[in-house]
């Protein structure tokens, strides 16, 4: 049996069964059995028939607010008062990983109805109490029983059309593009321009970010990893022989990441969250929405060019101020996920204090797959089996789809917006089966939304105002740009098509100045619709997991060019030479390029340049001139004389 | 019994809440504009989007504020009303506050 079919076979067994993993399981009954010891403390001074105060206090612990019936009168006021407030410290929690605000606020309200009671309680507000806390449990239970069956009705739909999609996938994902024959065109070139003028300028600068919190998705760290994958996803499947100012961009972005102003949130939430007041290290605990991220993106970067310098010690040092640094560098970030993945009862460990998301351990166990390719190390063999099945049975629901969010202290889930489609390229990296039968899944469900525009041409009608997770707005940008991510990643060109022309339909398309940008969605939308427009079948898969053609990292390399003065299409070498499409940015003029890692001394001739020939220095460099009026193929070719 | 006024303008702005909610449903929200951050280009310069500065930023921290005042007076208020006997000097400077208040808006809130 192949692992797909034990995967499928494993998944169809948990489709349409109220199944629930043993951890999860544990976690939720402990939970109930807290707040079942809370409920008998608190019913204690009404039994024992105690002060009022004491009382009061005790149905307080019942549900929040609840002490504030007990006090009566004017005070009974404070009991939706004191709900809103811990529905506004669930969401702190998530948003920030606040440990200690619902529990502020639950036994913070118990000892202010304390502090209010007076000499007798309110008869009626244990009652009223428990009523209310009973109305809520319900509530819950019966959302849950809903969506249970909705996900059962789900599981049997998918059930049906699951094996002929996932036949197509594996077609479409099997045709992947030739690297020596790739080349941006011009909309590519536009896109990666939004990219590089953001990633080129001084690493202190912050021009073109979306800057609101740093917690949550808009957080910078997000859109630093994003345009990292894009700007590596062109160097690496058009242009892995062009340094420069490709390069220089993404270790513009890695050293951004270190600034304290994208980290700084994990000393507020190993405060609040961990209780830790003395280390902060953000590759220590949890915190995978750092280590993962951050490990993938400088894998890739590093897989793409060749360049290793994230290896050496200390060449990620995150500073907190003069005294304090927390020192480390790519093996150790990696290091930190590993660790935190032999110690996670779930499999999966979280980003936040106690909230577990699997998208970022999607991103995690991608730098392990990164790490492996860079360094030859076994991290997929080794963890990947025991992800892969605590994934399928502690966050898997009744439909099959992973679970969004799931809270590590109680194991209970939440809602969060991520699906298949979502998933399924980061699974390309290093589990590609299983990849192909979540991409199954994601391209019947969008099916239905897909229809012709007027003119004819395919296009894509989502439901609801959409939101876009970069800025917290409304829009489809973000999840036009998600649908052309995973369709061009698994070969889906038809879907691609329709997703694209959404994005430039709907989502305000402005092309000024030879670069491309969506107005109403938020940078890191942006970033996916530029990694949208690059990918083709499996790009994302090989960036993270295969670096180039040794002979590539070997040959001749651009290492100097202008910028925007000249964009480089493609650039590859096969070793001996280098291959090169070049457009102009600014206007027709002549251009200096600068070569590197030629063979010293050697005589090379050379096409569509001011030259038909040259010798390269005694350090292997040379600057060789060309007119760039427009799209200019040069080629580089040593002699053998 | 002593009003709160603190108590008074907290509940309103609580049962405001889901009205402001109720009226984005049925009106919908300001139209959507342009992403300045995306707007961005080298030359513009623009080292930052202005609305993360000036619109969300002040409105989380004065909601904060609001809230925490509010509710600190609410307790305090609400904490005095509960007691009974002599006036303290906080019991009085709180009557002196909402006396003023209330002439000041003409009418007494109890």
């Amino acid at each position: 049996m192949t692992t797909l079919e034990a995967h499928l076979g494993q998944v169809s067994l948990l489709r349409g069964s109220n199944h629930k993993g043993p951890v999860t399981a544990a976690r939720q009954r402990r939970t109930a059995m807290i707040y079942g010891a809370l409920c008998l403390l608190g019913a204690l001074p009404l039994l024992l028939g105690a002060s009022a105060p004491l009382r009061a206090a005790g149905v307080g612990l019942w549900i929040p607010g609840g002490g504030f019936l007990a006090d009566g009168g004017w005070v009974s006021l404070l009991f939706p008062i004191a709900l809103v407030l811990f529905v506004a410290s669930l969401v702190t929690w998530f948003w920030c990983g606040m440990v200690l605000a619902p529990l502020t606020v639950w036994l913070g309200s118990a000892a202010l109805a304390y502090g209010l009671a007076g000499e007798k309680i309110w008869i009626g507000g244990p009652w009223l109490a428990a009523a209310s806390a009973v109305m809520v449990g319900l509530a819950f239970h019966r959302r849950a029983v809903a969506q249970g069956t909705k996900a059962r009705a789900k599981a049997a739909a998918r059930d049906a059309y699951v094996p002929e999609s996932l036949a197509e996938v594996k077609v479409r994902a099997a045709a992947v593009a030739v690297a020596t024959a790739r080349e941006m065109d011009d909309e590519q070139l536009s896109a990666l321009r939004y990219l590089l003028d953001r990633a080129l300028q001084p690493v202190d600068q912050w021009g073109g970010f979306d800057i609101i919190d740093q917690f949550q998705p808009a957080a910078l760290r997000y859109q630093i990893n994003h345009m990292g994958f894009a700007l590596g996803i062109s160097q690496r499947a058009y242009a892995p022989s062009f340094h420069g100012y490709l390069g220089e961009a993404q270790r513009n972005l890695i050293e951004k990441y270190l600034l304290r102003k994208v980290w700084g949130y994990w000393v507020y939430e190993s405060c609040w969250g961990h209780l830790n007041f003395s280390n902060w290290d953000p590759a220590r605990r949890d915190n995978i929405m750092l280590t993962g991220w951050f490990g993938m993106h400088v894998g890739q970067y590093m897989l793409a060019t060749g360049d290793r310098r994230y290896l050496e010690p200390g060449s990620l040092t995150f500073r907190l101020n003069e005294r304090t640094a927390f020192v480390h560098d790519f093996n150790t970030l990696v290091g930190s996920v590993k660790a935190n993945y032999d110690t996670a009862e779930f499999g999966l460990f979280a980003c936040e204090p106690n909230w577990i998301y699997p998208i970022c351990n999607h991103y995690g166990m991608a730098a392990l797959a990164a790490q492996d390719a860079l360094c030859g190390t076994d991290n997929v063999r080794r963890y990947l089996p025991r992800w892969t099945r605590m994934m399928d049975t502690e966050f898997t629901d009744e439909s099959g789809s992973i679970i969004g969010l799931r809270s590590q202290h109680t194991g209970l889930q939440v809602p969060f917006p991520v699906g298949e489609a979502g998933y399924a390229p980061f699974e390309n990296i290093f589990a590609p089966d299983r990849a192909r039968e979540l991409w199954a899944i994601a391209r019947r469900e969008i099916a239905p939304a897909m229809h012709p525009d007027k003119d004819g041409r395919p296009r894509i009608s989502l439901p609801g105002a959409g939101l876009d997770a970069g800025n917290y707005s409304t829009g489809h940008t973000a999840s036009f740009a998600g649908i052309l991510m995973g369709a061009r990643e698994f070969g889906d060109d038809d879907l691609a098509e329709a997703a694209q022309n959404s994005l430039d339909a709907d989502c305000g398309r402005e092309v000024t100045n030879g670069v491309r940008r969506y107005l109403a969605g938020s940078n890191l939308a942006n970033a996916n619709a530029a990694l949208g427009s690059l990918l083709r079948t499996g790009d994302f898969g090989r960036a993270f997991s295969q670096p180039p053609a040794q002979e590539t990292l070997d040959g001749p390399v651009l290492d100097k060019a202008s910028y925007p003065e000249v964009l480089v299409g493609k650039a590859v070498s096969d070793g001996a030479g280098l291959d090169l499409v070049l457009h102009p940015g600014r206007g027709a003029g002549v251009q200096t390029l600068g070569l590197a890692r030629l063979r010293p001394g050697a005589r090379y001739t050379v096409s569509g340049a001011a030259v038909d020939a040259f010798t390269a220095r005694w350090d292997g460099t040379a600057d060789l001139d060309i007119m760039l009026e427009e799209r200019t193929a040069v080629r580089v070719e040593r002699t053998h004389s | 019994m002593l009003a709160c006024c603190a108590f008074a303008v907290f509940l309103l702005q609580q049962l405001l809440m889901p009205i402001a909610i109720l009226r984005e449903r049925l009106f919908g929200k300001k139209a959507p504009r342009a992403n300045t951050a995306v707007l961005w280009t080298p030359e513009s310069a623009v080292a930052a989007p202005p609305w993360a500065r000036t619109a969300l930023r002040p409105t989380v921290v004065l909601v904060i504020v609001l809230e925490i005042f509010a509710v600190g007076g609410s307790v305090a208020a609400a904490t005095l009303t509960t007691q009974s006997g002599r006036q303290s000097a906080e019991q009085k400077l709180l009557t002196a506050l909402h006396t003023s208040i209330c002439h000041a808006l003409g009418r007494p809130l109890s």
